[in-house]
């Protein structure tokens, strides 16, 4: 079985984490370390994918900089959207040509790889007591009461068969109820909500009531889940670098 | 050696993509796997590397446009610039031009003064419908005349058809013959039938061994006592009137919000003729002996045959038999003979290794004479345990045939 390096960044600018994520991209092509999975909280920011509209952010730049929620322009797919604290942001550096499971040609199909990544996201989610779903045409991660609430974003971006970018799991309230949100028409979807573990948690009757995780806690069962739906053994790493002699090590 | 660059396929279920971007551009070198072109859909945006080393030569489908996947949208290696003057490097790439044809539309319409340039589809299209090509213009790369611009001349072109149209209203040579009024009565009530009864059908295999060798012992006897041949259809007729009378279910038909049991048991036969089909009845088949049974079955189908049946013979059945089995067919499932409620269904006779258990429990394969029977029946008023009921009644009769009649 192929190894999946985990690299947690901890809290971190977006700018910042782009940069690891474009460096362990280049290294990830050159074949210099295995697949690898990123964990980032983000400070606020708001995203632009490939296909976004500007109109989706419903106030002005300097508005957005009075609340210290910055601006990026990204190559990923979708539209816009907000990471912030309290959101568990995840970057799968993944080479699609690689051994999947679900593989049924040269590559996994991109578009199976995200289907992937919501099958990831959902059972992390029901590990905790919060049962969602797909909604077909919507990309992301979905609780199941009419009118569904999305729980986690997805948006990926591929380069000759390296994947980046990636999901974004509303963990703590901090990250729904946060003025980010308020800001923008998430993903261009103006007529579905934003929800959080934490939320959906908290609104069932407390006799039902599994205790709210950490931050930590579901980036621990995320990348267990992950390790299991794309076939790899998790390797904890502290560094590109580590991940980089390991890789050595183990090649 | 040109080589085509495709719509990859993203996801099992995807079979399109959208090209959002060209990052290089026609004439520009390109390097085996560095991205040429950027694609996006559900929320994958994805740079596609080239398949080859080369010279980028040709775009096919432009930035903005969606095509389905394994569509050529561009040519690595084919001479720059070439497309519109070297009809042969056209040639050397057909299966190129035949996909995209159908997808690409370049704004800037080229009339070139070779022979225009097209696909092999264009050109089936065309001598389809014998089409001169040099009279459509083309719109796509380098003036080439694709599908649309064949499919626009030829006015019969909507914009969601990928495949060519055949022309609408074709004769197929042949003769048109008014159906009989037999034929027309029995297509009627064929499809009546169809929408009045619930259908269900159930199938039992008979073994017919001792109705064989009864049949080639006394068969010669019959004849010359009875002075009619004698047939499977009696043995059968009579295990059906044994059965029917068991289950009068089995011989009732609805009427309004009713059922009708009826006193006697009419057994309608199918017999095939020539020119159709027609179904006399045995009246009061339940009164009548073994050899009056093997009379009447002989009889009917004689004056059907010759046309000589009359109107009151063919009315009045309350069950019918019909004998599909003469044609070697294993099975049938007939369609029920309104009013009736049920039909039995006659299979071919045929010798078959069987599994024997012997009385003291020893279990040998043997060659038995078998035969195959389905019941049709209307489920509005038969259930499928009565039916099953009926016919292993009737099995029961057959195989082990009591009666001294033969």
């Amino acid at each position: 079985m192929q190894t999946l390096h985990v690299l947690q960044l901890g809290r971190m600018r977006y700018a910042e984490a782009l940069a690891v994520q474009q460096r362990a991209v280049a290294l990830r092509r050159e074949g210099s370390i295995g697949d690898l999975l990123l964990f980032v909280e983000h400070e606020p920011v708001i995203t632009l994918g490939r296909n976004a509209h500007r109109e989706n952010i419903l106030v002005n730049e300097s508005a957005l900089a009075q609340q210290g929620i910055e601006l990026y322009e990204t190559n990923r797919g979708g539209d816009v959207t907000y990471h912030g604290p309290g959101q568990l942001v995840g970057y799968p550096i993944l080479d699609l040509r690689g051994e999947f499971p679900q593989k049924r040609g040269p590559y996994l199909g991109p578009v199976d790889y995200v289907r992937l990544l919501e099958e990831v996201l959902m059972r992390s989610c029901g590990e905790f007591g919060v049962t969602t779903q797909r909604i077909a045409g919507c990309t992301g991660v979905w609780t199941l009461a009419a009118p569904e609430k999305k729980l986690a974003a997805i948006g990926v971006h591929v380069t000759v068969g390296i994947t980046s970018h990636g999901f974004a799991l509303n963990v703590l309230n901090a990250a729904n109820t946060s003025h980010g949100f308020d800001c923008i028409i998430p993903c261009g979807i103006a007529t579905r909500g934003i929800t959080s573990l934490q939320s959906e948690i908290e609104s069932k009757p407390l006799c039902d009531q599994q205790p709210v995780p950490t931050l930590q806690q579901v980036e621990h069962s995320v990348a267990r889940h992950f390790s299991r739906v794309f076939a790899r053994n998790l390797l904890w790493t502290e560094s590109l670098d580590e991940a980089m002699t390991v890789n050595t090590v183990s090649g | 050696m040109p080589t085509d660059v495709v719509m990859p396929q993203m996801g099992e279920s995807i079979t399109e993509g959208t090209i959002t971007k060209w990052l290089k551009q026609p004439g520009e070198r390109v390097e085996r796997d560095e991205p040429i072109f950027e694609i996006t859909t559900d929320k994958v945006d994805a740079e596609i590397p080239a398949p080859a080393a080369g010279i980028l030569s040709s775009i096919l489908v432009e930035a903005g446009k969606t095509v389905s996947i394994n569509t050529v949208v561009a040519i690595i290696g084919g001479e720059v610039g070439a497309v519109a003057e070297a009809p042969k490097t056209v040639a050397a790439t057909p299966a190129a031009t035949a996909v995209v044809s159908a997808n690409t539309t370049s704004p800037a319409a080229v009339k070139s003064d070779g022979p225009n340039l097209s696909s092999p589809l264009v050109r089936r299209i065309a001598q389809e419908n014998n089409l001169d090509l040099s009279r459509v213009t083309g719109t796509g790369a380098g003036g080439r005349i694709t599908k649309d611009d064949v499919m626009k001349f030829l006015g019969g072109y909507g914009a969601e058809n990928t495949t060519p149209t055949t022309p609408a209203a074709v004769s197929i040579p042949g003769e048109l013959v008014p159906m009989t009024k037999m034929r027309s009565i029995i297509a009627q009530r064929m499809v009546e039938s169809k929408h009045t009864s619930a259908h269900v059908h159930t199938i039992f295999k008979v073994d017919m061994t001792r109705i064989v060798r009864m049949r080639n012992r006394h068969k010669a006897e019959f004849e010359s006592r009875h002075g009619v041949k004698l047939t499977y259809m009696p043995f059968i007729t009579s295990a059906a009137i044994a059965a029917l009378r068991k289950f009068p279910i089995v011989n009732a038909n609805l009427e309004g919000d009713s059922i009708r049991y009826h006193a006697h048991i009419n057994i309608g036969i199918a017999v095939a003729l020539e020119w159709g089909l027609i179904v006399p009845v045995i009246k009061n088949s339940e009164t009548l002996s073994f050899p009056e049974l093997a009379r009447s079955v002989a009889d009917l189908a004689a004056r059907a045959r010759s046309k000589k049946l009359m109107p009151d013979e063919v009315a009045g059945g309350t069950f019918t038999l019909t004998n599909s089995g003469i044609f070697g067919e294993v099975i049938g499932l007939p369609i029920i003979n309104q009013p009736q409620s049920a039909i039995l269904g006659i299979g071919a006779l045929t010798k078959e290794p069987v599994v024997i258990t012997a009385a003291d429990g020893t279990e040998s394969i043997a060659i038995r004479s078998m035969q195959h029977f389905s019941l049709g029946f209307d489920h509005r008023i038969i259930d499928g345990a009565d039916a099953g009921k009926f016919m292993a009644e009737f099995k029961s009769a057959l195989e082990n045939w009591q009666h001294g009649g033969a």
